[in-house]
Parts: C-alpha cells; structure tokens; sequence
C-alpha cells in the first residue's frame, strides 16, 4: 500500500506557523488536524482539511511533547469513523530527522484512541525538521511509510525526499530540470479524463516526462478515424477500448509508469474513485458534462487540474478559418468553471438532452449543427501546453507567466502562433456560484 | 472497539464530564461522539451548530437513555442532561416521507421541496442524462382552454450548473393565438408520454448560482401569458 498525503496550500501556511522550528530553548510543538482518507486499491491518500488551532491548551516540553486529553477528545468527536483521520504533528527543533522512542509510543497510544473513538479513523503522524519534514501513518496499529506529500498550490510541492531513479530513462531531462523534478513527477498519480486526440498525446506525454502512476479514463473504442491523431493506436487496434490499447502502448515504452485504465466514463463510480487518489486530473474530454464532472471530483479530492481544449471555427463556406486552443490549471479554491468562461451552461443543458428534443432544436435552428474537425498538429499545440504548464506546477520552472491565467494559442498558421492570455481566478459575480472557500472545501466532520 | 480502547475513551469522557459539574454546560453524544453543549437547554440548531451542520439540510432526533421511549425529532427547545443522545438526519437521506427519493442530486432536492412548499405537486423520471419533472397544477391564463394544468420541464442532471430551456404542456392545451400556433406547434415524447414542446427561451445569461426551479417556474409563467 502506497500512503500520500495531500495538503491544500492554505492549510500548509497553517501547519507551519502551529509548527515553528525557532521556539526559544529547543521545544518541541504539536499540532493536530483533520481529514479525510480516499483509498484506491494499492493507494492510500489523506487529504488534510484543516489545522485545529491550538494556543489554548498547547502543551510545550523541553525535547518532548503529548497531545492534551481534552485536545484529543475534541479531535476524535469530530471524526466520523472510517474515511477520516486525525494528524499528530510535532516538530524537532534541532533534529533529529526521525521519530524517538517516545514518540512511537505515545503515537500507538493515540493511534488507539483514534481508532476507537471513531470506528475505523486513522492517525496521520508528521514531524517537522530543520532537514524538511518526514511522515507515518498509523494503519491496524503499525506505523507505514508514507513516501509522498503534496502541497496543492501554484507551484505543486513535494514536502518529503525521496531516491532519484536510478535509470538513465530521465538523464537528459534531470540536466534540464534537476533531480528533484524528476524525482517529484515520479511521485505523481495523474489521471486523463478522455483519451481522444488529446488525451493519447497527453498521456504518452505524461509516462515519457516519467509520471509514476497514470490513470486513464474513457468509455470509448478505436474508431478508424482516431489513428489520424491518436499517438499510441494502430489501425488493427479498431474496436478495442481506447484505454486498453493506450495503456499496453504506454507500458511496453516506460515499464515503471503504472497505469489504470478504466474503460467507463468519469460519472461512473470506479473512476470517480480512481480519480480522487490523483494529484493532479487532466480534462480532455470533448464534452462540458464530462469536464464538469471531472473537475467537481479534483476539486472534492483536492486535486489540481489541467483543462484543455481545441475550438475550430468554420468560415462562410464551411472551411475552418480560425483554430484556438486553451489550456487552464484550476486550483480546488478558484471559482467555478462557469465563472471562468470554460464551461457552458447551454451546452451542458444541450448534452443533457434526448436525442429528440435535440432534432427538433437544431431543426429549428436554436441549435447550430457543428463538426468538430481536428488535426494532429492542433492537438499537438495544445499537449505540449499541458505538459508545459504540469512542469511549471511541479518542476517551478522560471519563467512561468502564464501561471494563473488561462492560456489561448491561436493555431492555424502553426509558424505564427499567436499566444493570448486572461488572467482567471476572478469571480463572476453574474455566475452567482458564491466564492469558493477553504471552509467550503471542508467535508462537514463537525465541530467548530 | 476493544475493551481497553472503550476504557482509554470513557476514561477521557469521565475526566471531561466531572470538569463540567459545576457549570450549567451539558455533555450530550451527537452521532455517538461526545461534545460539550453551552448551556442545558437545546434546539435542533443548537446541536446542529456544534456539529458544523446546516440546519436547512440536517433534522435532530433525541434520545433520553433514561426514559425507554422510542427517539423523537427534536422540534422545539428542550432540557437536557449529561448523557443525551442526539442523532442528526440529513434531510436529502432516504429517510422521512418527504424524501423526494433517490437517485436526484441534492441540489434538485431541496428545490424540489421548495416546490412543495408553495403547494404544488412535483414528479420527476429518471431520463438518463437528465429529469422529466412534472409540475402542477400551473394556473393557466384564459384563452388556452382550461384553469390549471401540469407544466413539464426537461432538468439537466448537472443543473443548476447546466441551464433549462423551453417548457413543455399536456397535449390537450390547446390556444388559438398566433403565437401558440408559432410558438406551440411540436409534439414529443418524454418520460413515456406525449407532450406540447413551447419554444420559449431565456434572453438572459444562465447563472449556475442563482436560478432555481421556482424562478425558472415564474418564467414559465411569463411564456404561459405570451402564448396565450
């Protein structure tokens, strides 16, 4: 089993300031938080909702520390058993890196009461170190490893270190971005949402840049007309599910990089599952439905996402004149895509349809009957944004102008592409979605 | 739970409950976790309160472990004691006859109840990606040949993201306005029945956050003028 910790950027700044390492006459600190757990077959994911504050009853010992009872009580009446967790954090002010004797002992000891107090709830345990921060989750009343922790933000942080590969698979890239990028896109799961002329490209993509884990996620199979833009399908691969063919294509290239396919679409439950343990989920779908779902799972699993697009528009005689395409990272505590204009409304309405009101509705025209022509060349433009934009998130490469904007490349002439972008993140106060807030964001646990 | 991790909890129970004597604070179990209640007496929002729920979305049921009786909603100011239990029900759960059923999202739901509360009757059909929901009786403006009738709308699933257009009538309303003969003039089978689609459109942007099936209800109404 494999434990990762997500935590969203906001949260973080609170871990750190209840966890300063410069307390006078080396004492250690603690903090407690709340969370939840997403559980995936091999993969473990707790996602912290929130930093209890702690001033009130904050027991400080020279070289040792232990949760208050009265603090532990209040944590555990807020857990609601199996799919949360409550986080033990402690610092070292001056080392060492790892837990003592008495941690462990007073973690199984609490590890119990969590356990107990909320049937089935974990116990997180994080220390704070001058080299960085290491991590334990306690699970039956063993500790396990946790290998990754992310913080969700702009950029996407890795907290814990861990072994560079030892392949040369990633050598030239470790020159271009450094070892901890290539060690930090090896922690990463990612899921692509629709495996079509984009999500092919962005996938093969994803396991050359050497992402660890891929998830892939579409309902469909190879049709003939796929294999003009599909990188990792052949024409013998007609009828087969598109994840199915990608997925072998991807681990006969880079055996390392595990990938799930999933052959339903992202409403289906499994993948909702599949989706949530991913850190990062890559919208490239060809319908709203789909990319409004996708991006309400990222967002309730606090996950980044990349959403990407191509929009061809036909001239008077029915010729594609104008070609853009749009690549946007949301943040789980951005407004809503309907805010940002990269969802609509009417055609979601239009998705949603029977097949019969649809006739009748492009019959009397309130309905335009558009093809969606693409060529390889246009998806192309818009994969090497999304991998751009994930090595800006995660690899923090300088410089990085576009980060927080959506991003708009004009594609037709592909020797003159025309780069556009609109700041986002600003809410549409006509959308009338409300702000989005951290509290939002927090499963409703209980408590105050 | 273990016996000795039931002991580790009551032991922490016990300490805080001894703590509170002196003071008129309550300890009540709510979803079977323990909290402090400010104060001895408590409404359905108060409970609510301490467990970070909305009371719109959450009803409370009590539970007094000294009196054998059966646990009873909590609707108005009451007394308690340390030991209480108090079990909040979500309001959109399959629970309760007001249950619009389930399988329709949260959102719908509670619109769906809004509709109720204004005392009309509401139907819905699962169509796949979206809901046949059935509204009556609308009042009908004079010159479509009846009183009342009941209105069909075709609810995205992803509503309120997703916009509703149009509206549709039972087949036997009939007008002899030229806008009812342009506006009135296709017939279509939904949720296993035929129905009068009215092409009646909004002129104003979808806003996710705002529309609701009432005030999509009042447009309804506009549209029943205009054709009439």
């Amino acid at each position: 089993m494999t434990n990762t910790i997500r935590i969203p950027e906001g949260v973080y700044e609170d871990l750190q300031r209840a966890l300063p390492l410069d307390v006078e006459g080396n004492v250690e600190t603690i903090a407690l938080g709340i969370g939840r757990v997403c559980t995936v077959a091999d993969r473990r994911v707790y996602v912290l909702d929130e930093v209890l504050q702690i001033e009130d009853y904050e027991l400080r010992e020279p070289a040792r520390v232990r949760a208050d009872d009265r603090r532990l009580l209040g944590l555990t009446a807020r857990l609601r058993g199996r799919g949360t967790f409550a986080l033990l954090a402690h610092t070292h002010p001056r080392g060492p890196g790892r837990y003592s004797l008495a941690d462990d002992d007073h973690e199984k000891e609490v590890a119990r009461v969590v356990a107990g107090a909320a049937d089935g709830a974990q116990l997180l345990s994080m220390l704070r170190h001058p080299g960085g921060w290491t991590a334990r989750a306690w699970v039956s009343g063993e500790p396990e490893t946790v290998k990754a922790c992310w913080v969700v933000g702009r950029p996407l942080r890795q907290l814990l270190s861990a072994e560079a590969p030892a392949s040369d698979t990633w050598a030239r890239q470790a020159l271009a971005l450094g070892t901890n990028a290539v060690v930090d896109l090896r922690q990463l799961r990612v899921g692509v949402v629709g495996v079509g002329g984009l999500g092919d490209p962005t996938a093969a993509g994803l396991a050359r840049l050497g992402v660890g884990q891929i998830v892939l996620v579409d309902p469909d199979r190879v049709e003939l007309t796929n294999v003009s833009r599909l990188l990792c399908v052949d024409t013998a691969d007609v009828g087969q599910f598109k994840v199915e063919v990608v997925a072998a294509r991807l681990r006969r290239a880079i055996p390392s990089c595990s990938v799930t396919p999933l052959a339903v679409g992202v409403e289906d439950q499994r993948a909702a599952a599949e989706l949530e343990a991913c850190d990062v989920v890559v919208l490239s779908t060809d319908n709203h439905t789909s990319r409004l779902v996708g991006w309400q799972i990222a967002k309730r699993a606090l996950a980044l996402t990349l959403l990407a697009g191509t929009d061809p528009q036909a001239g008077a005689r029915g010729i594609v004149d104008r070609v853009s395409a749009y690549v946007a990272d949301l943040q789980p505590t951005d407004p809503c895509p309907v805010c940002q204009k990269i969802l609509d409304p009417e055609h979601l309405r239009q998705e949603a349809m029977p097949a019969e009101a649809l006739v009748g509705e492009r019959r009397d025209g309130y309905i335009p009957a558009v093809a969606h022509p693409a060529v390889l060349p246009w998806n192309l433009a818009a994969v090497a944004e999304v991998l751009g934009r994930l090595l800006e998130l995660v690899a923090a490469l300088p410089p990085a102008p576009a980060r927080g904007q959506i991003r708009r490349l004009e594609l037709l002439a592909l020797a003159d592409v025309r780069c556009r972008t609109r700041a986002i993140f600003a809410k549409d106060e006509a959308c009338g979605c409300g702000a989005v807030t951290r509290s939002e964001l927090r499963p409703r646990l209980g408590g105050r | 739970m273990s016996e000795s991790d039931k002991n580790v909890l009551n032991n922490l129970v016990r300490r805080l409950g001894k703590a509170l004597e002196d003071t008129c604070n309550r300890l009540v179990f709510i979803d079977g976790k323990p909290y402090v209640h400010p104060g001895d007496t408590a409404t359905a929002e108060s409970i609510l309160t301490l467990v970070g729920l909305c009371p719109t979305s959450y009803r409370v049921h009590i539970e007094n472990p000294c009196e054998p009786e059966e646990p009873c909603e909590l609707t108005c100011e009451r007394v308690i004691k340390n030991g209480f239990r108090f079990q909040p029900i979500a309001r959109d759960g399959n629970l309760g006859r007001d249950d619009p059923g389930p399988g329709i999202p949260p959102p719908l739901a509670r619109q769906v109840r809004d509709l109720e509360a204004e005392g009309l009757g509401v139907e819905h059909v699962d169509g796949g990606k979206h809901f046949v929901v059935t509204i009556g009786p609308v009042p009908l403006p004079a010159g479509l040949g009846g009183q009342s009738c009941q209105v069909m709308i075709l609810v995205p699933k992803t509503f309120p993201t997703a916009a509703i257009d149009m509206f549709y009538l039972p087949t036997s309303v009939t007008g002899a306005s030229e806008a009812f003969k342009k506006r009135a003039n296709r017939i279509e089978t939904h949720g296993g029945k035929q129905w009068r689609r009215v092409s009646w459109h909004r002129t104003t942007p979808w806003r996710p956050g705002a529309e609701t099936l009432s005030s999509y209800l009042a447009f309804v109404r506009e549209g029943l003028k205009r054709i009439a």
